[in-house]
């Protein structure tokens, strides 16, 4: 599987002195959630579809 | 199944195409005025051609195997014509001629094929396929367009373009050949035939199936889940009733967009305008879009686009003009303007998404902004670098006027572009990275360029990307899963998760060599 821990092992193995710890809390994780099972839920709606093209 | 592009024609016409030569009289006394022929012979027309060779062919290769099909539903179809044309840039008259011709000299071709049925009342011709490049013009956006192979008299051609088909009512309508023409580019095998679309759409009805009823999405998508196509679709009919705003909050030209600018295409259903409309939809395929560099909306803020409440960006897509696609009932190679079909008439749209990919564009972008966002307070700290002071700016919460891109991209294409691509001054990266990222990164990714409003449109340049893993699906209960996320270049940066405690990720920087604004990714 590829992770960002993965990258970041070799990236410190590569750059030692350079990597340098970095403090991220993360935002808006509820609403970019929320967009996110929102798209699919109106793909999953989808399947209940009665329209035809021609 | 490509008999019908290299079969060896019994009859050949070799014809100049110079005045007093008439396309129009021609599709008049040969193909009945068809609308989508003459699109075909004035786009050859446009392209400046010499010679038209009207081939006259047996059917072979899916035209045969189409013709199988048929008579399981229509019993006394006939076909009556069949013939491939094909339109050149040079003058010639001969034949062998074409020895010495190169793709560079085909415009395009078209394989057009007369059917007739009594019981259907049914006695025309229609495009059985046709392909022309769409003219470059440094605002077409088609990615990854197909290259096709014919043979002309036995000789050997590819051109590149996006398959073009029409309708017949018999075995196809349509969404058939709107699917088809999308299909031909994503399958490795390139080349689907009408009766394995109908096997695939005949699973999902109870009783007795005829393709010329027309499809709906429960088929549409049993094709694309039959042959193993990732796709996101939104049925607006049906989401409305759960969501009344659900066009505002998820817009087709999102899904259009999120398509065809990572080369896989979109379908748009609608519903036809005009008087005699009524309930009559159409669906058509696009597979580009055209980018004007001055579109006003961006500035004036109506194209911001809202996530959620507090949450939103400026998607790339501000700047599409037009969509481009085909349409079955009058040619290839339209430009549709991006607002023509009304909100209230979209009725259904399918992003396509690449193969093995388990999301589309339009959550790609979306989840980058959960870290982009995130990274504002470190940004903005951040000492002696005019752009990331810039990118900090436009991250704040109370601005949030980030431009995003999002491309579906290989592994290999990634890293060439970021070993080439150079800053303002000319840096390159160090190229450590590209090396060490070849080895870590998936065969695919989403690659969600960052640039700025003034940045992007005008000069086609960005401050960095962030890259997710496009294999990792959601899950319902913790859609925000650091699974997905890669890595984040900015200038002079980039940003790893070494590790996450407590569902709590701990972020780790190593410098980039990359001080500034870079050229985007052209795919």
């Amino acid at each position: 599987m590829f992770t960002s821990p993965k990258i970041a092992i070799e990236m410190e193995k590569a750059f030692g002195n350079d990597a340098k710890k970095v403090n991220v809390d993360i935002k808006f994780k509820q609403e970019v959630g929320s967009f996110i099972l929102k798209v699919d839920r109106a793909h999953n709606e989808a399947k209940r579809s009665k329209q035809t093209f021609k | 199944m490509d008999g019908h592009r290299k079969i060896d024609p019994t009859v050949v016409n070799i014809i100049s195409t110079a005045s007093p030569f008439s396309g129009f009289q021609f599709v008049e006394d040969f193909f009945d005025s068809s609308l989508a022929v003459h699109r075909c012979f004035s786009l050859a027309r446009s392209a400046d051609v010499q010679t038209l060779i009207v081939e006259e062919v047996n059917e072979a290769g899916l035209v045969l195997d189409e013709n199988q099909e048929i008579i399981t539903y229509v019993p006394d179809h006939k076909m009556t014509g069949l013939k491939r044309l094909s339109f050149w840039r040079s003058e010639f008259k001969r034949k062998n001629a074409l020895k010495s011709k190169v793709d560079s000299d085909l415009i395009g071709y078209v394989i057009i094929k007369k059917d007739f049925s009594p019981s259907r009342n049914y006695n025309a011709w229609h495009i059985f396929e046709a392909v022309f490049s769409k003219y470059p013009h440094k605002h077409n956006c088609v990615h990854r367009s197909p290259t096709n192979t014919i043979k002309v008299c036995g000789h050997e051609f590819n051109i590149n373009g996006v398959l073009y088909c029409q309708q017949n009512t018999l075995n196809k309508v349509c969404a058939h050949v709107a699917l088809r023409s999308l299909l031909a580019g994503q399958l490795s095998d390139r080349d689907i035939s009408y009766s394995k679309l109908n096997a695939l759409a005949s699973s999902t009805s109870a009783g007795h199936y005829d393709p010329a009823n027309g499809l709906g999405p429960v088929q549409i998508r049993a094709i694309l889940n039959g042959l193993n196509i990732p796709f996101r679709d939104i049925d607006y009919v049906e989401s409305e009733k759960s969501n009344s705003n659900i066009q505002e909050e998820l817009p087709f030209q999102k899904y259009l967009y999120a398509g065809v600018e990572s080369g896989a295409g979109a379908l748009l259903g609608f519903k036809l305008a005009g008087p005699q409309a009524e309930d009559a939809k159409h669906i058509i395929p696009f597979y580009g879009h055209t980018f004007n560099k001055d579109t006003w909306a961006p500035d004036a803020d109506a194209s911001y686009f809202q996530i959620g409440a507090s949450v939103g960006y400026i998607p790339s897509e501000s700047w599409t003009s037009s969509f481009i696609g085909h349409d079955d009932n009058f040619g290839p190679n339209f430009c549709v303007p991006r607002s023509y079909v009304k909100p209230e008439q979209a009725d259904y749209v399918v992003e396509f998404i690449d193969d093995g990919l388990k999301f589309g564009g339009v959550q790609a972008e979306a989840l980058s902004l959960t870290f982009l966002y995130s990274l504002y307070p470190y940004l903005s700290s951040y000492q002696n670098n005019p752009w990331i002071d810039r990118l900090a700016r436009d991250s704040s919460p109370s601005i949030q006027r980030v431009v995003l891109r999002a491309l579906a991209v290989h592994r290999d294409e990634y890293v060439s572009h970021l070993s080439s691509i150079q800053d303002w001054d000319g840096n390159l990266e160090n190229p450590d990275i590209p090396t060490l990222l070849t080895k870590l990164l998936p065969e695919k990714i989403w690659m969600i360029e960052v640039s700025l409003p003034q940045l992007f449109p005008a000069n086609e340049r960005k401050l960095g990307e962030v890259v997710l893993n496009p294999f990792v699906p959601f899950d319902a209960k913790k859609p925000i899963n650091y699974s997905h996320f890669l890595f984040a270049r900015v200038p002079e940066l980039y940003f790893f998760v070494k590790e996450v405690v407590s569902d709590k990720p701990k972020f780790m920087s190593i410098p980039s060599q990359i001080a500034s604004h870079t050229k985007v990714l052209i795919i």
